[in-house]
């Protein structure tokens, strides 16, 4: 009882207020980091961090392998290093880095591709066939150059013949007309009635043919079809030439203008397409692509605006220059 | 007896009355080619029309320039069958073949639209063809009703 009550010296008070206030700092950091505390040394964030130091010993073993067996990898020895009075040096590359080089290469090849495509109307993938590409000529060709001419085609090309202002040359051309209803469909008019395009064809007298078709397939599933048609259609209107071997112009699908079109499938992507199988044909049977997408397009693969008020028929202004573009872009020789 | 002259007087001044009527004989028309084609193409309001060269116009409707004096049309860019065409022949014998000439031009047109454009067939139907004298027109526009108080303002 004595000890119980016997009063504390000041060294023990000031000891009791120590542990005290220890006492109180481990409550607060119990209450206030409890959590992280816990994580820290539980059995499982234990476990996981042996495993993270244990991957990270294990890749650092890795690369160290590898380093040691570099080499004999098989290494990369560019033919004009071997040339150059520096051969005996060489350039080393690793397999990696060539990959990489080409796989950047061939990335600005695109770019630069993309940009020229973009530039001069043509779509992309079109460089295998510019030999097909009617080139400018110096000087405009005069008028009667279309005296045996006939122009075939569809609803574009008879805005042409309505606003170019052009006086000479035969037209056959419809509304409507396509690859699929070119054979089947009574397309073009005359004074007592419409008849079929060969029918029509059949009563021309001509050594030149320009041809527009393709803006009513736009969209369609097949294009090898539509190339395929395309190509048949083109020989029979040939069949009714008056000479055996006429020239045949085949003018692009001009660009559409996406704004104001009104089916989904009426776009430039399509237009491209199309174009491409086009120029394809023209390779394989001899024909001239006549580009009329370098005139009318604004450079990023669209149809000028200004320049048709439904986004695919041109107006008088347009096909002028539409008429302008064609008597520059013809084969000299003839 | 009375009676009877009575009736043949009022039958008489009837006819009269009627044969005075009518105002211009159509043989006495005359028109100014370019307005009336001008004020036609204004009820266009549709796409775009132009005016066509001598040489397309007489192909798109198949007249024979030999019994043309003067023509003028306006066509379309393709996208629509809204057109003007005014004609006048050099005889008047000639102005019934070329309204048949433009109802051609309207079946031929109709038969193109009904699967390429069918809102356009509506037009077609309603297209405005007349003739006086030597004059025929051709309207297809956005305002038939427009378009035949014009030519009727004309004379036809």
């Amino acid at each position: 009882m004595n000890q119980k009550n016997r009063r504390l010296t000041r060294s023990e008070q000031r000891s009791r207020l120590v542990i005290n206030a220890l006492t109180l700092i481990v409550l607060i950091l119990v209450v206030f980091e409890g959590k992280s505390l816990i994580s820290l040394f539980s059995a499982q964030s234990l476990q996981e961090r042996i495993r993270s130091e244990e991957e990270e010993l294990f890749a650092s073993a890795d690369i160290q392998s590898t380093e040691a067996e570099e080499p004999e990898t098989e290494t990369l020895v560019s033919s004009a290093d071997t040339l150059s009075p520096y051969a005996g040096l060489g350039s080393i590359r690793t397999a990696t880095e060539a990959s990489t080089e080409a796989a950047t290469e061939a990335a600005e090849k695109t770019e630069e591709t993309t940009e020229r495509s973009l530039a001069t109307g043509l779509p992309a993938g079109s460089d295998a066939y510019m030999t097909t590409v009617v080139p400018a000529q110096a000087v405009p060709m005069d008028d009667s150059y279309f005296n045996d001419a006939v122009f075939v085609g569809d609803s574009r090309l008879e805005g042409f013949r309505n606003f170019s202002g052009i006086e000479n040359g035969s037209f056959v051309t419809a509304v409507g007309m396509q690859l699929e209803n070119f054979y089947t469909d009574d397309l073009i008019a005359t004074a007592t009635g419409n008849i079929k395009v060969l029918n029509a064809l059949a009563g021309q007298n001509y050594s030149k043919i320009y041809v527009m078709l393709g803006t009513n397939e736009l969209g369609a599933w097949d294009l090898d079809h539509v190339k395929e048609t395309y190509t048949k259609v083109l020989s029979d209107i040939k069949t009714y030439a008056a000479t055996p071997d006429p020239i045949v112009y085949v003018f692009s699908v001009i660009y559409v203008d996406e704004s104001l079109t009104t089916a989904d499938y009426v776009n430039n992507q399509n237009v491209d397409a199309v174009n491409l199988k086009i120029l394809q044909m023209c390779q394989e049977e001899g024909y001239h692509y006549i580009n009329l997408n370098e005139v009318l397009s604004d450079g990023n693969g669209s149809l000028m605006q200004g320049t048709s008020s439904d986004g695919v028929h041109l107006n008088a202004e347009s096909c002028a220059t539409w008429l302008e573009y064609t008597k520059l872009h013809y084969l000299p020789t003839v | 007896m009375k009676k009877f002259l009575s009736l043949f007087t009022a039958v008489m001044l009837t006819a009269l009355l009627l044969t005075a009527c009518g105002g211009k004989k159509s043989a006495d028309v005359s028109v100014d080619i370019k307005a009336l084609h001008d004020e036609l193409a204004v009820t266009i309001t549709s796409g775009d029309i132009a005016e066509a060269s001598a040489s397309i116009v007489e192909t798109t409707y198949f007249l024979n320039k030999d019994k043309v004096e003067e023509s003028i049309a306006s066509l379309n860019s393709g996208a629509g069958a809204c057109e003007v065409a005014v004609v006048k022949c050099k005889d008047s014998d000639y102005t019934k073949e070329v309204v048949d000439l433009f109802k051609n031009r309207v079946k031929s047109q109709s038969t193109l639209f009904a699967s390429y454009n069918a809102e356009e067939v509506t037009k077609l139907d309603a297209a405005v063809i007349a003739s006086a004298g030597n004059y025929a027109v051709l309207c297809v526009t956005d305002d038939a009703e427009a378009a035949k108080q014009i030519i009727k303002k004309a004379g036809f």
